[in-house]
C-alpha cells in the first residue's frame, strides 16, 4: 500500500498493486482510528482532509493482515468560495464569470471551492499553482449554445509571419476549436479534484447532430491543456462531452487518478481520454464507458508530425477500468509524432470491440513510430479482440483511396509510419468472440514484431462475428485465433486458445515465427 | 446598371467572344451575381451552359486542355447549386474524368509547364468538384503544381513576387498576371482543411506571394501598380486575391486590409481621373470581393 498522490484536501493509495482495477480482496478502512466505507478498488482517493495535517490510513484484510501508511497533506494559503462570487449553483443562473473570477483571483497555493450544487457554465480557463476542488454534489453543467463558446484558433501566424501560434485542435490538426469545459494553456502546478462531475450536457444541445459538420469551429472537449505541465485531476466524473472528453496536448507530468468518464455507446467521438503529444502520463483507477475509444493515445497528423514531431511517451496506465467502448487502449490514429513507451497493467477491460488496439496509415509521416506497447497482467472480459493492430486504417477523407488501402507494396518515403514492439504478456481473455488478433502491416514496412507470453484466451460459443480491422478487405472474423500479414516476427510464448473455430494460426507474408 | 449594362451583356452574349474565351465571361458574372444578387447575371450564366449542353457539348474537344474546361466546371457547379438540375453535376463529373490526370502529381521536376492560365482555372475546378464529391485525392497533386509554377514566379532571394509592371527589368521572363495568386485563393476556399498538410502549403505559398507583393508598395502604403495601369487585369486580380485572403483570415487583417482599401481607392481615383472603363472581368471580380465597386454603372 502506498500514497501515490498528496493534495492539500487529498490523497490517492495504491492498495493492491496486485489487483486490476478491483483488488484482489476488500479492505477495511481506518483512517486516524476512524473507520471508512470498506474499499474494494485497488485505487482509491479520500477527500474532506485537512491541509498540513498528518493522517495515519490503514487498511485490513478479512484474514486480519493489516497495512498502514502514514502521510501529511500540503499546505493551503486560502479558500475562495465561489458562492462568495456569486456564482449561484442552481442549475438556471449562467455562472460562468463568477466561476472564472474565483479561478483568476486565487493566489498561488490557494484553493477554489466549488460546493454542492448544479453551475451552468461556459468554458472555464485554469490558472497555475491553484487548488480547484469539487464538493460531493458539485457538478459544472456546460451550456449547449455553441454561440456563446468562445473559439480557440487553430494556427495564429507571428508578427514577422515566420512562425506560428498553435491553440485550437482538431484530430491532430491546428484547426479552429471551441475551447473546452475546462481548458489550460501554458499552465502548471494545477490541481482539479474532488467526486465532483463535469457535465457537457451534449444530449440536450445539437453537438451531437450532425458531428462531422464544422459550425462555427469544432466540437468542445470537456478537459482540454496545451503546453501544461504538473496537472492532476483527481475524482472527478467527465460525461457526455460534445466530443472527446479529456484531451491534454504539448503537455507532460499528468496524472488523472480516479477519474470517471461516461458517455452512451451511440455518442459521436466521445473518446475518454486522448493524450496528444504529451510525455510522463499516469493514469490510475480510472473509469470508462464511453462512445468511442475508451483511451486513444494520439501525436497528431502529418503537418503536427513533420514540422514539431512531439511523440506522445512514457505513460503508465494501470489498474483502470474500460467498459464496452470500440477500444480499451488504442494507439492511433493520429500518430504522426510517434508513440513511444507505453506500459498497460493490471487493467480490467469488459465488452470492448478490441482491447488492445493499434490504428495507423500510410500518410502519417516518417516520425509516427509506435514502438514499446506493452500490456500486463490485463484482465479481459467479452472483448470482441483482444489485439488489434492496423496498418491501413481507413480514416480522413481520402482514407479509402487505393493510396492507403494498397495490399502491394508501395515507395517508402516521407509518408511511410513504422510499427515497432506490440507485446501481450499475462493477459487473461475470456469471453472473445472475433478472433485473438488481427495484425494488419504495411507489405512495404511490415510490424517489426508481435510477442504473445503466457497469455489465455477463450471464446464465447454463442458470439457474434465482427470485422477485426477497419480495412478494406478485411473479413468478418468469428472464433479465429491470431491472423496475421505483413509482419516481420511473431513469438508465441506459453499461449493458449480455447474454443477456436478452424487454425489457430492464420499468418501470411510475416517472417520469422516463433512458437513455444 | 440599368439598361447599358444589360445591353451590354447582351451584346456579350450574342459575341463570338464567347466562343473565344467563354470561361472568363462565366467567371465574371457569377461573380457579380454572388456580389449583387442580380438575377441578370445567373441567367447569362445559365442560358451559356443549357445551350451548350442541349446543342453543341464536345467532350472530345481539341481543347481538352484548355483553361475553359475548367471555368465551365466551376460555373456547372454554380449551376448545379442554383437550379438543383443534375444535368450539371453529370455534366462536371465528365469535365472532373476528362481534367482528373492534371491532378496527378507525378515527378515535379518533369512536370510540364502547364500555363498559368490553365493552372489556374483547372485546379480550381479539380479542387471544389473533389473536395464535394470526389475522396479529395486531387488536393496532393493540385499542392505540388502550385509548388512548382510558384517557385517561378518567386524571387526568393529579393523576397519579391514577379507581377507585370512590378518586375523590374532583367528580372526574368515569368511572371504571374494575377491568375496564379486568384486561383491560389480560389483553390484554398473550396479545399477541405482537415487534409491540412496540403492546404497548409498552399496556404503558405499564398503568404509568401502576398508579402512579395507588399515589397511594391508606395510611400502611400498602395501598390503602385494599380495606380498607374488601373486597366491592368493584373491589378484587380491581385486586389481580388488579396482581399479574398483577407476575408478568408489567411491574411492579417491590420496589416493587409489597409493595403487593399487603399489601393482600391487610389485606383479608383485614378479611374475616375482618366474615364477609363473597367475592365469587365476586373470589374466582376472586384465585386465578388464584395468591395461593391460604383464601376458596375460603366457597364
Amino acid at each position: 500500500m502506498k500514497c501515490v498522490f498528496l493534495s492539500s484536501r487529498s490523497c490517492t493509495v495504491l492498495l493492491d498493486a496486485e489487483g486490476d482495477y478491483y483488488a484482489k480482496a476488500p479492505r477495511r478502512l481506518f483512517l486516524n482510528e476512524r473507520e471508512l466505507p470498506e474499499e474494494n478498488r485497488s485505487v482509491f482517493s479520500l477527500f474532506g482532509l485537512w491541509p498540513d495535517r498528518s493522517y495515519t490510513l490503514k487498511a485490513v484484510l478479512g484474514d486480519g493482515t493489516a497495512e498502514e501508511i502514514t502521510f501529511r497533506t500540503e499546505k493551503e494559503c486560502c479558500t475562495l468560495n465561489v458562492n462568495r462570487f456569486g456564482a449561484k449553483g442552481d442549475g438556471e443562473t449562467d455562472d460562468t464569470s463568477q466561476l472564472q473570477a474565483a479561478i483568476l483571483a486565487c493566489p498561488p497555493g490557494g484553493r477554489v471551492l466549488i460546493p454542492a450544487g448544479n453551475y451552468k457554465t461556459g468554458p472555464l480557463f485554469l490558472k497555475s499553482h491553484i487548488t480547484l476542488e469539487f464538493k460531493p454534489g458539485a457538478s459544472l453543467k456546460l451550456k449547449t449554445d455553441r454561440a456563446k463558446f468562445p473559439i480557440l484558433p487553430g494556427m495564429t501566424r507571428t508578427i514577422d509571419e515566420e512562425g506560428e501560434y498553435l491553440l485550437g485542435s482538431w484530430e491532430g490538426n491546428p484547426l479552429d476549436a471551441f475551447a473546452s469545459a475546462l481548458t489550460g494553456i501554458g499552465v502548471e502546478d494545477v490541481k482539479i479534484i474532488g467526486p465532483g462531475v463535469v457535465d457537457g450536457c451534449a444530449q440536450d444541445g445539437d453537438w451531437w447532430v450532425n458531428p462531422k459538420i464544422k459550425r462555427g469551429a469544432y466540437r468542445p472537449r470537456l478537459f482540454y491543456l496545451k503546453d501544461c505541465k504538473d496537472i492532476t485531476v483527481q475524482g472527478l466524473t467527465f460525461r457526455n462531452s460534445p466530443a472527446w472528453n479529456l484531451h491534454p496536448t504539448f503537455s507532460e507530468n499528468l496524472s488523472f487518478l480516479n477519474v470517471r468518464v461516461e458517455a452512451p455507446s451511440n455518442s459521436p467521438n466521445t473518446d475518454g481520454f486522448d493524450p496528444e503529444s504529451c510525455k510522463h502520463i499516469r493514469m490510475f483507477g480510472a473509469e470508462f464507458s464511453v462512445g468511442d475509444d475508451c483511451i486513444a493515445i494520439k501525436a497528431g497528423k502529418i503537418y503536427m508530425g513533420m514540422k514539431y514531431h512531439v511523440p506522445c511517451e512514457d505513460i503508465e496506465i494501470a489498474w483502470c477500468c474500460m467498459l464496452d467502448g470500440h477500444g480499451g487502449v488504442t494507439v492511433g490514429s493520429e500518430m504522426a509524432g510517434g508513440v513511444k513507451n507505453v506500459r498497460v497493467h493490471h487493467c480490467f477491460m469488459r465488452g470492448n470491440d478490441r482491447g488492445l488496439r493499434i490504428k495507423t496509415r500510410r500518410g502519417r509521416g516518417k516520425y509516427a513510430v509506435i514502438d514499446d506497447i506493452l500490456f500486463d497482467h490485463v484482465r479481459m472480459e467479452g472483448v470482441k479482440a483482444p489485439l488489434v493492430v492496423n496498418a491501413m486504417y481507413y480514416c480522413d477523407p481520402d482514407g479509402k483511396t487505393d493510396y492507403v488501402q494498397s495490399r502491394e507494396k508501395q515507395p517508402v518515403d516521407d509518408t511511410t509510419p513504422t510499427i515497432g514492439s506490440i507485446r501481450f504478456e499475462h493477459v487473461n481473455a475470456a469471453g472473445c468472440e472475433a478472433c485473438v488478433g488481427y495484425i494488419l502491416g504495411l507489405p512495404e514496412r511490415p510490424v517489426k514484431e508481435i510477442l504473445l507470453k503466457d497469455c489465455v484466451f477463450s471464446f464465447n460459443p454463442d458470439g457474434s462475428p465482427m470485422t477485426p480491422a477497419m480495412a478494406s478487405g478485411v473479413e468478418t472474423c468469428q472464433r479465429r485465433g491470431l491472423i496475421a500479414r505483413f509482419v516481420d516476427r511473431i513469438t508465441l510464448d506459453h499461449v493458449s486458445m480455447e474454443g477456436i473455430a478452424g487454425e489457430a494460426l492464420d499468418f501470411l507474408d510475416c517472417g520469422q515465427i516463433e512458437n513455444r | 446598371m440599368g439598361e447599358s449594362r444589360e445591353a451590354a451583356l447582351a451584346a456579350l452574349l450574342n459575341s463570338s467572344l464567347w466562343e473565344k474565351v467563354p470561361g472568363d465571361m462565366l467567371k465574371g458574372c457569377i461573380s457579380m451575381y454572388r456580389a449583387t444578387g442580380e438575377e441578370h447575371y445567373k441567367t447569362a450564366v445559365l442560358l451559356q451552359l443549357y445551350s451548350i449542353l442541349l446543342t453543341k457539348w464536345g467532350l472530345h474537344s481539341t481543347h481538352a486542355w484548355s483553361a475553359c474546361w475548367g471555368e465551365y466546371g466551376n460555373a456547372l457547379l454554380f449551376a448545379l447549386d442554383e437550379t438543383g438540375d443534375e444535368r450539371f453535376q453529370t455534366a462536371a463529373e465528365a469535365i472532373f474524368d476528362l481534367l482528373r490526370p492534371w491532378g496527378d502529381p507525378g515527378d515535379p521536376s518533369v512536370m510540364p509547364f502547364v500555363g498559368k492560365f490553365e493552372t489556374g482555372s483547372v485546379s480550381v475546378f479539380l479542387t471544389a468538384y473533389d473536395t464535394r464529391f470526389g475522396k479529395k485525392q486531387i488536393y496532393k497533386g493540385i499542392a505540388r503544381r502550385f509548388d512548382a509554377v510558384h517557385r517561378m514566379f518567386f524571387l526568393t532571394d529579393q523576397g519579391l513576387y514577379r507581377i507585370p509592371k512590378l518586375t523590374q527589368p532583367g528580372e526574368g521572363a515569368f511572371s504571374d498576371d494575377g491568375t496564379m495568386l486568384c486561383a491560389l485563393i480560389d483553390t484554398l476556399e473550396s479545399m477541405d482543411m482537415q487534409i491540412y498538410e496540403h492546404w497548409r502549403s498552399l496556404a503558405d505559398q499564398f503568404l509568401t506571394a502576398a508579402r512579395g507583393l507588399t515589397r511594391y508598395l508606395d510611400q502611400r502604403g498602395v501598390l503602385r501598380s494599380m495606380v498607374e495601369a488601373p486597366d491592368d487585369k493584373a491589378s484587380a486580380r491581385v486586389l481580388y486575391a488579396l482581399h479574398k485572403g483577407v476575408r478568408l483570415k489567411l491574411l492579417d487583417e491590420e496589416k493587409y486590409l489597409p493595403i487593399v482599401v487603399g489601393t482600391y481607392a487610389a485606383w479608383k481615383e485614378e479611374l475616375c481621373e482618366r474615364t477609363l472603363r473597367m475592365d469587365i472581368e476586373g470589374a466582376c471580380m472586384m465585386a465578388n470581393g464584395e468591395m461593391k465597386m460604383g464601376e458596375e454603372k460603366r457597364i
